[in-house]
C-alpha cells in the first residue's frame, strides 16, 4: 500500500475514521498482523483432550484446523487442501485418524503430511500424477503453535517471538490465574456484532465505558470507578488487563460520583432475586474482575464466577463474530457449576453487562462510515506517554492498542 | 384443549410483540423456569444458557433491566409461531412449537433474527393456562447483534 494511515497526534489520542472502513486497510491486517506477526488465540486444550481430536478455528478471517496427534502435540494448519484450496475439514469439531479432503480425496496425516491421492498411476499408464510429483514434499501449511496454561496460541510466522515474550509476563501471570487447575468447557455462545473488529479492541481497553454504559455494573457494584483496580499493559501496550476488585468502594461515594449521569447509577433499582451477583472468590488474585486483552484476537475474561474466553473471527471490514467459550474447573461443585449457569446471565450476546457493547460498537460503526476523515478523542485518562492507569476513569489502554497497531501494520504515527 | 392452547400461544406472542411484558410475564407461575439456549450447545449436551430464569422472580429482574438498564439496538418484534405438538401426561402438558422472530428497526426494515422451538410445560385448567417451564432452543445461534428482549 502506498499510502501510509496516518494518526492525527503522535500518542495516539486521536486516530481517524477511515481505519474502521477500508477495504485496503482489511486486507493488509490479514497480511501484516493475522498472517504474520501477532501471535493468535486458537482454542483452549481442554477442547481437544483425546489424541485424534479435531476443531476449526479462525485467525482473523483466515480459517484454520487444530489436532491433537496421536503423540499428544497439538498442531495447527491453514484449513485448506494444498491441491485446489477446498477446505479441509468441514465440521466445527470431531476426532479422526486423518483428514481427508471431499472434492478429490486428498488424505493428510495429523502431522499435515500429505499421505495418499487416489488414482497417482492413472490407468494403463494414462492420467494420474505426473512421475516427479513427490507426496513427500506436500504439507499443510502448518503455524507455529505453542500452548500456555491450557490455551493454544498459534502464529504463522515461524521466526516470531516465543509465546511468552509476546504476551510479556503481566498476561501470563494472569493466565495462570484464570486457568489455575483443570478446566471443563462449560457451552458457546455466538455472537453477530455489525461493525469493524478494532472498535471491540478499543471497547475491551476503555475502562470508562464499563461503569457508564453498563449501567448494571454501576448500580450493583460489579464494576465502579471509585473501586480497587486499574489497568496494566505489557511493554508495548498491546495487551491490557482490566482489573476491578468488588466491595471496595462505598455506595455514599458512588452516589456522589454518578450525579452527573442519567439513569446509571440507580439507587432505587432492586434485584427481586440476587443469585445472579453471588461471588465467591475462587482464583489465586483479589480481583473479582479481570478483562485480560490480548493482542489481537482474544479477551479472557472473569466477572466474579463467570469464566470465558472470547475470540473475534473477523466477516470482513464491517462485521465479525464474537466467539465465547465459557468454562468452570474440572473439580466444581453442584453448586458452583449451578451459580456459573446463573452467571451466565451477565454475559455472552445477551448479558446484563456486555449486550451494550455489541450496540455501541454498531453505533460508532454505522456513523462514522460517512466520516472517515473525521477522528476521535482518545483523551480520558490524559494524553501523551502510555502508562498503567491506577482506576477505572481511563480510555488509555486504547491508545496502547493503537501504538502496536500502527506498529505491526507499519503505518507512521506522525501528522 | 389444543384451541385453547393455540389461543394461548398466539395471545402470549402478541404481548411481546406489542413490548407488553406484564401480560407476557403473568402468564408464568411464581416458580416456573424460563431458559433461551443455543442449539449448539444442546447438540453438544451443554446446558449454559444464552439467558435464563429459575424463577418469576429472575423474569421480573430481567423485564426491570431490559425496561430500565440496558441499551440495545431500537426494534419491534414479530414473531410466528407453527403447529403446535402437544402431549399431555398426567396434568402435565407439554407443547413443541415452532417459531421465528423477525426484528423490524425504526425504518421499517425487517431482518430475520430467530428461528427456534418453544418447549412447554403448561399448567392447563378449566379458566386459564400457565407456564411451568419454557425452554426457547434458539436454532440459528449465531445471534445477530444481540439478545435483549425475551422470545
Amino acid at each position: 500500500m502506498e499510502q501510509n494511515f496516518t494518526a492525527h497526534r503522535d500518542d495516539f489520542s486521536s486516530v481517524q475514521y477511515g481505519i474502521f472502513h477500508s477495504e485496503e486497510i482489511y486486507e493488509r491486517e490479514r497480511t501484516k498482523i493475522f498472517s504474520d506477526k501477532a501471535w493468535n488465540y486458537l482454542c483452549l486444550e481442554a477442547e481437544i483432550e483425546a489424541p485424534g481430536a479435531f476443531l476449526t478455528t479462525e485467525v482473523g478471517d483466515i480459517p484454520v484446523l487444530v489436532n491433537r496427534k496421536e503423540d499428544g502435540e497439538i498442531v495447527a494448519f491453514e484449513n485448506r487442501c494444498m491441491h485446489r484450496g477446498t477446505k479441509l475439514r468441514r465440521e466445527n469439531r470431531g476426532n479422526d485418524t486423518s483428514h481427508t479432503c471431499v472434492y478429490h480425496q486428498w488424505c493428510y496425516s495429523l502431522d499435515g503430511q500429505l499421505t495418499s491421492v487416489p488414482f497417482a498411476r492413472g490407468i494403463n499408464g494414462k492420467g494420474g500424477l505426473p512421475k516427479d510429483f513427490d507426496r513427500s514434499q506436500i504439507r499443510l501449511r502448518a503455524m507455529r503453535v505453542a500452548v500456555i496454561h491450557g490455551v493454544v496460541f498459534g502464529t504463522f510466522n515461524q521466526d516470531n517471538v516465543p509465546l511468552e515474550d509476546y504476551l510479556g509476563p503481566q498476561i501470563v501471570e494472569r493466565l495462570g490465574n484464570l486457568f489455575f487447575k483443570p478446566i471443563e468447557v462449560l457451552g458457546y455462545q455466538r455472537q453477530r456484532i455489525l461493525g469493524n473488529w478494532k472498535l471491540y479492541n478499543e471497547n475491551l481497553r476503555d475502562l470508562n465505558h464499563g461503569s457508564l454504559l453498563h449501567m448494571f455494573h454501576a448500580t450493583f457494584g460489579l464494576a465502579r470507578p471509585n473501586q480497587v483496580g486499574g489497568a496494566t499493559m505489557d511493554d508495548k501496550h498491546r495487551h491490557n488487563i482490566s482489573r476491578k476488585v468488588m466491595g471496595t468502594d462505598d455506595k455514599t461515594e458512588a452516589a456522589e460520583l454518578y450525579k452527573d449521569t442519567k439513569n446509571v447509577y440507580q439507587e432505587n433499582f432492586v434485584l427481586s432475586d440476587p443469585r445472579i451477583l453471588s461471588y465467591v472468590h475462587e482464583l489465586p488474585h483479589a480481583e473479582s474482575l479481570i478483562i485480560a486483552s490480548v493482542f489481537p484476537n482474544v479477551i479472557f475474561q472473569q466477572i466474579t464466577n463467570s469464566l470465558c474466553t472470547r475470540q473475534l473471527r473477523l466477516r470482513g471490514v464491517n462485521e465479525f463474530e464474537l466467539y465465547w467459550t465459557y468454562y468452570g474447573f474440572k473439580d466444581d461443585t453442584d453448586e458452583m457449576r449451578e451459580r456459573r449457569r446463573q452467571q451466565a446471565n451477565l454475559v455472552g450476546p445477551g448479558g446484563l453487562v456486555s449486550m451494550e457493547d455489541g450496540e455501541a460498537v454498531q453505533l460508532v460503526h454505522e456513523q462514522t462510515r460517512s466520516s472517515p476523515s473525521s477522528s476521535s478523542e482518545i483523551i480520558i485518562g490524559g494524553r501523551g506517554e502510555i502508562t498503567d492507569q491506577p482506576n477505572g476513569v481511563t480510555e488509555v489502554p486504547i491508545r496502547g492498542f493503537w501504538s502496536y497497531y500502527f506498529e505491526i501494520m507499519d503505518f507512521d504515527s506522525a501528522a | 384443549m389444543l384451541t385453547k392452547i393455540v389461543e394461548f400461544l398466539s395471545a402470549h406472542a402478541r404481548a411481546l410483540d406489542a413490548a407488553d411484558f406484564d401480560t407476557w410475564m403473568a402468564s408464568f407461575e411464581e416458580d416456573a423456569s424460563y431458559t433461551v439456549i443455543s442449539a449448539e450447545n444442546l447438540k453438544l449436551g451443554l446446558n449454559m444458557p444464552l439467558l435464563s430464569a429459575s424463577n418469576k422472580n429472575m423474569i421480573r429482574d430481567r423485564i426491570l433491566s431490559l425496561r430500565e438498564a440496558n441499551v440495545y439496538n431500537i426494534h419491534t418484534d414479530h414473531h410466528v409461531l407453527g403447529l403446535p405438538t402437544v402431549s399431555q401426561a398426567g396434568d402435565k402438558v407439554q407443547v413443541n412449537t415452532p417459531l421465528v422472530v423477525h426484528q423490524i428497526d425504526q425504518d421499517g426494515v425487517a431482518t430475520l433474527y430467530c428461528i427456534g422451538r418453544y418447549l412447554d410445560e403448561l399448567s392447563v385448567s378449566e379458566d386459564a393456562i400457565t407456564i411451568r417451564k419454557r425452554d426457547v432452543v434458539f436454532e440459528n445461534f449465531g445471534v445477530l447483534r444481540l439478545l435483549a428482549t425475551p422470545i
